[in-house]
């Protein structure tokens, strides 16, 4: 059995993770706080949804979320974190890949930010199916979110912004808008409609060494508390 | 008068579990804590007095759910629009109507939209005790709270119209003309 921890990143929310191994960061509430800015679902899919972070957060906020994952261990996981924060968020085991006709307003991805043989993948397979692209490269995942969803945000490693923007016109769906935080992490948004592209560059933290704005103001759109 | 007088103490408050405040609305000042904290809820009901008079709304921007909701929003968002609509779950239940329903309604004065930018979604309640009047200026009223946002007397300004999201039907006319909610139901309708 794997030793849990539970974590409360904001009023009300639980959410279970394994204590060691593949344990969630500050990249799932950049990415919700920075998609809301982008327009407000009504309904919301995580793709490969791990703890369910980014679907317990949409939900907490209101709109009706649901997490995908091919592994059971993190679907029972969210399920549970669900229940214990009282959410309505809904969790179920599948092939992202193989999902059909589904018609959320957002999808949101934080895929394995590894290609499949870029490193051996973690001996620990929680870990290295969320590090490592083990079940479906990312062009498979985003047209997967373009058949299922209106719009997708994704964040990935920095150095692989332009292969998203690729993958989101490949999958038929229009490049909307690029965050490059720091040279770490990009956040990158498509959808159906035509519009400006629009590309931000951010910083994590200001001069000072404490948060930047636009990272305490992601926080605080999905209500979080950054520590 | 610092027109950001207590803005930082107010977060850093709201940022505890059951931490309240009181701030400036568009129309009165109100009280008002994290959304998602019961505590923080509790501790309002306690401080209005029991039963908590006045509605409790939710200030931010939820995900509205149901079309009659987004495009009353659409058209009437930033604006004195409070609107009804069915609770979603993980809301402390000191927020809901007897009826299942939540009130919510993103906040218009620049004061508490900081607020909201700065720790997220709150809650607001006029900031008396049940029975007595909504307070205008901070010298009218005096509660337990741990952190005020003093911009000053706020000018008299009418309340804001409420709608039943689900429905359509109009609670109370107030900011917004019963006509103008009319008029977006027919075209919605039609």
């Amino acid at each position: 059995m794997r030793e849990l921890s539970r974590e409360t990143p904001a009023p009300g929310l639980v959410v279970y993770q394994p204590r060691r191994g593949f344990r969630y960061a500050m990249d799932p509430f950049l990415l919700c706080g920075w998609a809301l800015e982008g327009g407000r679902p009504s309904s919301v899919l995580d793709l490969g949804t791990g703890s369910g972070i980014m679907a317990l957060l949409m939900a907490r906020l209101g709109a009706e979320a649901r997490g995908v994952d091919v592994r059971p261990e993190w679907v029972e996981l969210a399920t549970r974190s669900a229940r214990e924060s009282g959410l309505g968020a809904s969790f179920e085991l599948a092939d992202v890949r193989e999902l059909d006709g589904l018609t959320a307003d957002l999808a949101l991805m934080n895929p394995p930010y590894l290609r499949a043989g870029q490193g051996a993948p973690s001996p620990d397979p929680w870990k290295a199916a969320a590090r490592t692209e083990l079940n479906g490269g990312l062009s498979e995942l985003v047209a997967a979110a373009a058949r299922n969803a209106a719009r997708l945000c994704l964040v990935l490693r920095a150095d692989r912004g332009d292969e998203a923007v690729d993958a989101i016109r490949g999958a038929g769906l229009h490049p909307r808008r690029r965050c490059d935080i720091d040279s770490s992490l990009v956040l990158i948004e498509g959808g159906n409609e035509v519009g400006a592209w629009a590309r931000e560059r951010v910083t994590m933290r200001g001069p000072d060494g404490t948060w930047s704005p636009r990272v305490r103001g992601w926080y605080a759109a999905v209500g979080a508390r950054l520590s | 008068m610092e027109a950001h007088i207590g803005l930082e103490q107010a977060t850093r408050a709201l940022s505890r579990p059951g931490g309240v405040v009181m701030y400036p609305t568009s129309t009165v000042y109100g009280i008002g804590g994290c959304a998602h904290d019961p505590a923080a809820s509790l501790r309002i009901a306690e401080i209005k007095g029991r039963p908590p008079g006045g509605l409790i709304v939710l200030a931010f921007e939820p995900l509205l759910r149901g079309v009659l909701a987004r495009r009353l929003a659409e058209r009437f968002w930033p604006g004195p629009l409070t609107l009804v609509v069915p609770a979603w779950p993980g809301l402390p239940s000191e927020l809901l109507a007897a009826d299942g329903t939540v009130a919510v309604r993103p906040p218009l004065h620049p004061m508490a939209q900081a607020l909201v930018r700065a720790v997220g979604p709150i809650t607001s309640t006029s900031a008396n005790p049940t029975g007595a009047a909504p307070p205008h200026r901070l010298s009218d009223v005096t509660l337990a709270v741990d952190a005020v946002i003093d911009v000053g007397p706020l000018p008299p300004s009418l309340a804001s119209t409420i709608v039943r999201a689900d429905t359509g039907e109009l609670l109370r006319e107030g900011a917004i003309p019963a006509r103008a909610i009319a008029a977006l139901l027919a075209g919605d309708l039609g």
